[in-house]
């Protein structure tokens, strides 16, 4: 026995000792002057791919006004004149306690709100005003006769905004006398229309809350008491919003040499491009950029950015050509008001989608955020207009020649 | 106990030992930096204590995978495999670095079969090694503008031989040899690039290169006088045809190897070896340049080295061994350039449990260079464990 623990206590130590060292961790990596010492070496190749000649192209009517978040109004304003119009659905004439409905004779007050979503501070002064107008307006109401309704007869109120105010919610409560104005008459249905129109010491336009805008959108409320069996009961009517738009003085008609991107009623533009197959098949896009020339500066609002956004098509439809609405691969670029600079939107995840086995179509759409909200029209080349059509700049990696010795 | 019993229960045990030594999907002799061109770092499939003296007995060696012919020399079944953990500095223009690893260059099985005058033996051993990991930052202009990057290429694997030789005795003073070798191997690379710039998305690549090739070799050893044994070995390792994803990329010409070697038997105490191995790597320049490469060499190794016995009654206990080595590199990593190494070690080893194992230690300094840019100093401890389960004097 002694004998085995004598052989033993001169193996263990050895053994520990190569077991310890071949326990140590790895340590391999060595500061390299690649490419010189490097085998293959990556190789990064830039291209760029002008669009399929006629391939893109402009389309009118996906949206049209207020059915974006937020209804335009301005006041001599170069990029657009607009009226904000607004509808709210007839207000009931009795109210129910308990399970009796009862007429009402009197309204003890009315709460009107709505909310100022963008304006240029730079532009002072400003001012929302508040019309009445006939209850029957509705999407073939044109902006003159909106306009021509803007009496000061028809004012129902005013707001002043402060002019170091970005955006605000106005509620007002309107009780007494102040309730004259907005008293609807039997004829209306109990109908409530109203316009909205602004005025400052220059011209400018602001975006107020529409019914897409949710809790920022207006809201009419109507306070009466009625009868219980020993005591009254307040009840509030709130009739909704059933009909929202903007009204403009001119509207523009897209050409067809353009791609026009936003307005009212929205446009979206397509660009197709050739998609070669060593970049369908082999090549690692390391960087891709969608490059568009404008053709005149960006119409639009100090201080409200629109956003362009491009989007890889699911399948080729044309115009009805459905685009993903993953934003994990939606490009998006700003439109700076006044801007004339090449808009470059990187696009690399989206061209993702246009490789492997089953690609995409290599088709993008390019659509305005928000639509119809933003007084933001841009106007882009096209391949009718070579000197300024879009480009998609690709930078890509070759396979690594590991085979190189 | 019947010789076919015997023999039985040897092949058995054989092939017992040979899946337990094949475990090891990859065996690599030694890193290096110098590895990164060509097929990689030649390897070294050495048993511990052959590196201890510089290679100089490898031709006498029937353990190490080298001379076929030593194999008639085995006097005991026995499995072995060598560990070898490195520790490098490495200096070239973009900087210095301390590396380190282990490897496991060498594993063998083999034996003389009971009753004759043969010896056989299955190793696997390291061909070339394709390990290392280089890392480099740059600015590179992309679209017109500087942009920072940084790169990482790596390589894991290699190529590694699989032998089965045997040696006959040929009278009392010769023995011969053949061996057949499967040469065979992957090596993993990827490939990645960071930008400082985020808008470019980071690249990563993966490959996978296979290799495969067959060889043969031949070998003599001869007892010139009691104190005088020559050996020489010729060895044609043919083309290996080299896969990239499993998809056939190119094929190489691999080397003709050339060795002669002396063992000096000066005392009996003392020991002295000295061979030479010549290996015509030029044949796979032409296939290697029309791949992109920088080509290849022939190239000369020079092994000197000696053991001392310390107990004449107990051979195996302590000995001490030295060696030195000078070996031209086949793959150089700037066109024009020769890579070279030289490496001094010393070791000794002992046997125990009744000669039924063994354990041999090593040391190696070696000093790799090439030109005065890119130079490497690697201190090497070769670990070898050998268990002969018959103990000795089955022969």
């Amino acid at each position: 026995m002694s004998k085995i623990l004598y052989r033993w206590r001169r193996i263990v130590p050895v053994t520990a000792l190569v077991v310890a060292i071949a326990a140590c961790q790895e340590k391999l990596s060595a500061p390299a002057d690649c490419p010189a010492l490097c085998p293959g070496g990556v190789q990064l190749r830039d291209t760029v791919l002008a669009p399929i000649v006629d391939g893109d192209t402009s389309f009118s009517g996906y949206r049209t006004a207020g059915q974006g978040s937020s209804l335009r109004v301005s006041y001599q304003f170069a990029a657009s004149e607009d009226r904000a119009v607004i509808r709210f659905g007839p207000r009931s004439d009795s109210v129910v306690v308990g399970d009796t409905t009862i007429p009402y004779t009197s309204l003890d007050s009315i709460q009107f709100a709505f909310s100022l979503l963008k304006r240029d501070t730079s532009v002072t002064g400003l001012k929302i005003f508040i019309y009445r107008l006939p209850p029957t307006v509705d999407s073939t109401t044109t902006f003159a006769q909106v306009d021509a309704a803007f009496v000061p007869t028809a004012i129902v109120d005013s707001f002043v905004v402060a002019d170091t105010s970005k955006t605000q919610r106005f509620s007002r409560v309107y009780s007494g006398a102040g309730l004259v104005p907005w008293v609807i008459q039997a004829a209306d249905s109990g109908v409530l229309a109203l316009g909205f129109q602004i005025r400052a010491v220059s011209g400018t336009g602001v975006r107020i809350g529409g019914v897409g805008a949710g809790s920022s959108g207006p809201t009419f409320s109507n306070f009466t008491t009625a009868p219980s069996d020993t005591t009254t009961v307040t009840r509030v009517l709130s009739p909704a919003i059933r009909f929202n738009t903007f009204v403009s003085q001119g509207t523009p008609a897209n050409n067809i040499d353009e791609l026009t991107i936003g307005g009212a009623p929205s446009s979206r533009a397509i660009i197709r491009f050739p998609w070669p197959s060593y970049l369908r098949d082999s090549a690692q896009i390391v960087r891709a950029t969608l490059e568009l020339t404008p053709l005149a500066p960006f119409p639009g609002l100090a201080t409200d950015t629109a956003f362009l956004q491009v989007r890889p098509v699911l399948a080729d439809f044309g115009s009805k050509s459905p685009g993903t609405t993953d934003a994990f691969f939606i490009g998006v670029g700003n439109l700076l008001p006044g801007a004339s600079d090449t808009v470059r939107i990187e696009v690399r995840r989206a061209l993702a989608l246009w490789q492997g086995a089953n690609p995409l179509p290599s088709v993008f759409i390019l659509q305005l955020f928000p639509e119809v909200s933003s007084f933001t029209r841009a106007l882009f080349g096209s391949t009718r207009t070579p000197a300024s059509q879009a480009r998609l700049r690709i930078t890509y990696a070759l396979p690594y020649p590991f085979e190189a010795p | 106990m019947s010789v076919r019993y015997r023999l039985a229960s040897l092949t058995s045990r054989l092939l017992l030992l040979a899946a337990c030594a094949a475990a090891p999907a990859t065996l690599n002799a030694q890193s290096s930096i110098f590895g990164v061109r060509g097929l990689g770092l030649p390897g070294r499939p050495l048993t511990a204590a052959t590196r201890g003296t510089g290679g100089a007995f490898g031709l006498f060696d029937g353990e190490s995978d080298l001379n076929p012919a030593a194999m008639a020399a085995l006097e005991n079944v026995t499995a072995s495999f060598a560990l070898a953990p490195s520790w490098r500095k490495w200096e070239g223009p973009a900087g210095s670095a301390n590396l380190r690893e282990t490897r496991f260059p060498l594993v063998f099985v083999g034996g003389p079969i009971p009753g004759s005058k043969v010896g056989i033996g299955i190793s696997i051993g390291s061909y070339a090694d394709r390990d290392f990991s280089l890392t480099t930052s740059d600015t590179i202009a992309l679209r017109g503008v500087p942009v920072g990057i940084s790169d990482t290429f790596n390589s894991r694997g290699g190529l590694n031989e699989i032998r089965l030789a045997a040696g006959v005795a040929l009278g009392a003073r010769t023995t011969i040899g053949g061996g057949v070798y499967w040469i065979t191997g992957s090596s993993r690379v990827d490939s990645r690039r960071a930008f400082s710039d985020s808008s470019y998305l980071s690249i990563r690549q993966t490959g996978e290169l296979s290799y495969q090739g067959f060889g043969l070799s031949a070998g003599i050893l001869h007892q010139l006088s009691p104190s005088i044994q020559l050996a020489g070995l010729i060895r044609t390792d043919g083309k290996a045809t080299v896969d990239r994803d499993s998809a056939r990329a190119y094929t190489v010409d691999l080397p003709w190897t050339i060795g002669a070697g002396v063992r000096l038997r000066a005392s009996k105490r003392l020991s002295m070896a000295g061979q030479a191995v010549y290996r015509t790597w030029s044949g796979a320049n032409s296939d290697l340049v029309a791949q992109g490469g920088l080509g290849a060499r022939n190239t000369l190794e020079l092994n000197v080295g000696g053991e001392f016995t310390r107990k004449l009654r107990a051979p195996y206990k302590l000995p001490i061994r030295w060696g030195a080595r000078y070996a031209q590199l086949p793959f150089s990593l700037l066109p024009g350039e020769r890579a070279k190494e030289f490496s001094l070690s010393a070791g000794t080893g002992m046997r125990f449990a009744q000669a039924r194992a063994a354990i041999d230690l090593s040391l190696e300094q070696a000093w790799r260079s090439e030109g005065s840019l890119y130079k490497e100093r690697a201190l090497t401890l070769n670990f070898g464990l050998s268990i002969r389960p018959y103990g000795a004097g089955v022969r």
